[in-house]
């Protein structure tokens, strides 16, 4: 079983391919669900990256995975082009199901 | 509030009691792990910032060096430089339960850098993509471990509230008000068939009065 693997675009799995990382390329739902579940189901790697668009093509997917707390470990990247994708951060995860909001100096309004 | 349909029966009340005894313990035991998650999340929230800070630098640092890379050397060439590197990563994995979570520990050695490459055709681009992405693997597996702990933790914080919020906004309440009106009615029904039986004696002490 390979350490680490990632689903996304070409260029930035040649980026990744310069740690050692191999990957498969999806640009489309399809191709992401297919690559997503292969992964899984056959446990080629402890720790998956996805890139932040391909994420959020199989976020459904990627829920119910992580709900068995099962490797792969799904963490999610950028791309190298930035593609900017909406999605909750961890803090505001956090927050959320704390219900308070810790604000840093920065945020605190004056 | 509303209060269950259920018969005012002796046995009834009982198995009530026994209901809502169990439903306070489940609520003292869910609001512990409440807090133990509450902590928990609280104590990573700043291990969260930091490492999502270093890995927005780490991956600005690795892409940047990437696009001029790839601007200086070609996509093809460095796509076929790129495919013959192999590195063998060290990851261990291991379970800690927090509060009846399983939250994973990922413990990782990344390989170490040495070059992978012929030198004719490349340039020190290479080299430092090479080493910018092996060090920002070492932070993608920091986060790994986290966005699965957090994401984990934070999931059983709303289903814990979610089941804290039942038992002491409906059950508890609901239980409490059936017992009372049992105990009201059983406590009429007692009081009922005491003046009856106080009115039998007093009937049966005339009768014999009378004989």
């Amino acid at each position: 079983m390979a350490s680490f693997s990632i689903i996304g675009d070409e260029d930035t799995i040649v980026g990744y391919r310069f740690a050692g990382v191999p990957g498969t390329a999806a640009d489309t739902p399809e191709q992401a669900l297919e690559a997503f579940r292969a992964a899984v189901r056959e446990h080629t790697c402890q720790v998956l990256l996805l890139t932040a668009p391909v994420a959020d093509m199989i976020r459904e997917e990627v829920l119910q995975h992580r709900v068995g707390a099962q490797p792969p470990y799904v963490v999610v990247v950028g791309d190298i082009w930035k593609t900017p994708v909406e999605r909750p951060s961890l803090v505001d995860m956090i927050n959320e199901a704390v219900g308070i909001r810790i604000m840093t100096d920065t945020e605190m309004p004056e | 509030m509303a209060r269950l349909n259920i018969a005012p029966t002796k046995s009834n009340q009982l198995n009530l009691r026994r209901d809502l005894d169990m439903a306070t313990e489940g609520f003292n035991l869910l609001d512990q792990k409440r807090e133990i998650l509450v902590m928990e999340l609280m104590r990573m929230l700043d291990r969260v910032r930091r490492t999502q800070q270093r890995l927005i630098e780490a991956e600005e640092k690795a892409y940047t060096t990437l696009r001029k890379a790839i601007a200086h050397n070609g996509y093809h060439r460095m796509r076929n430089v790129a495919s013959g590197i192999s590195y063998e990563h060290e990851v261990r994995t291991h379970t800690r339960v927090t509060a009846g979570v399983r939250v994973p520990e990922i413990t990782v050695k990344a390989g170490e850098f040495a070059s992978r490459f012929g030198f004719s055709g490349t340039d020190s681009l290479v080299d430092q993509t090479m080493l910018d992405f092996l060090e920002l693997l070492v932070v993608v597996s920091e986060m790994a471990q986290i966005e699965t702990a957090v994401w984990l933790l934070a999931r059983e914080l709303k289903r814990t509230q979610r089941r804290v919020n039942a038992l002491e906004q409906i059950f508890i309440p609901d239980f409490d008000e059936t017992l009372h009106y049992i105990s009201d009615v059983l406590e009429s029904k007692e009081l009922e068939s005491f003046f009856v039986m106080k009115l039998v004696k007093k009937r049966l002490a005339a009768k014999h009065r009378i004989d």
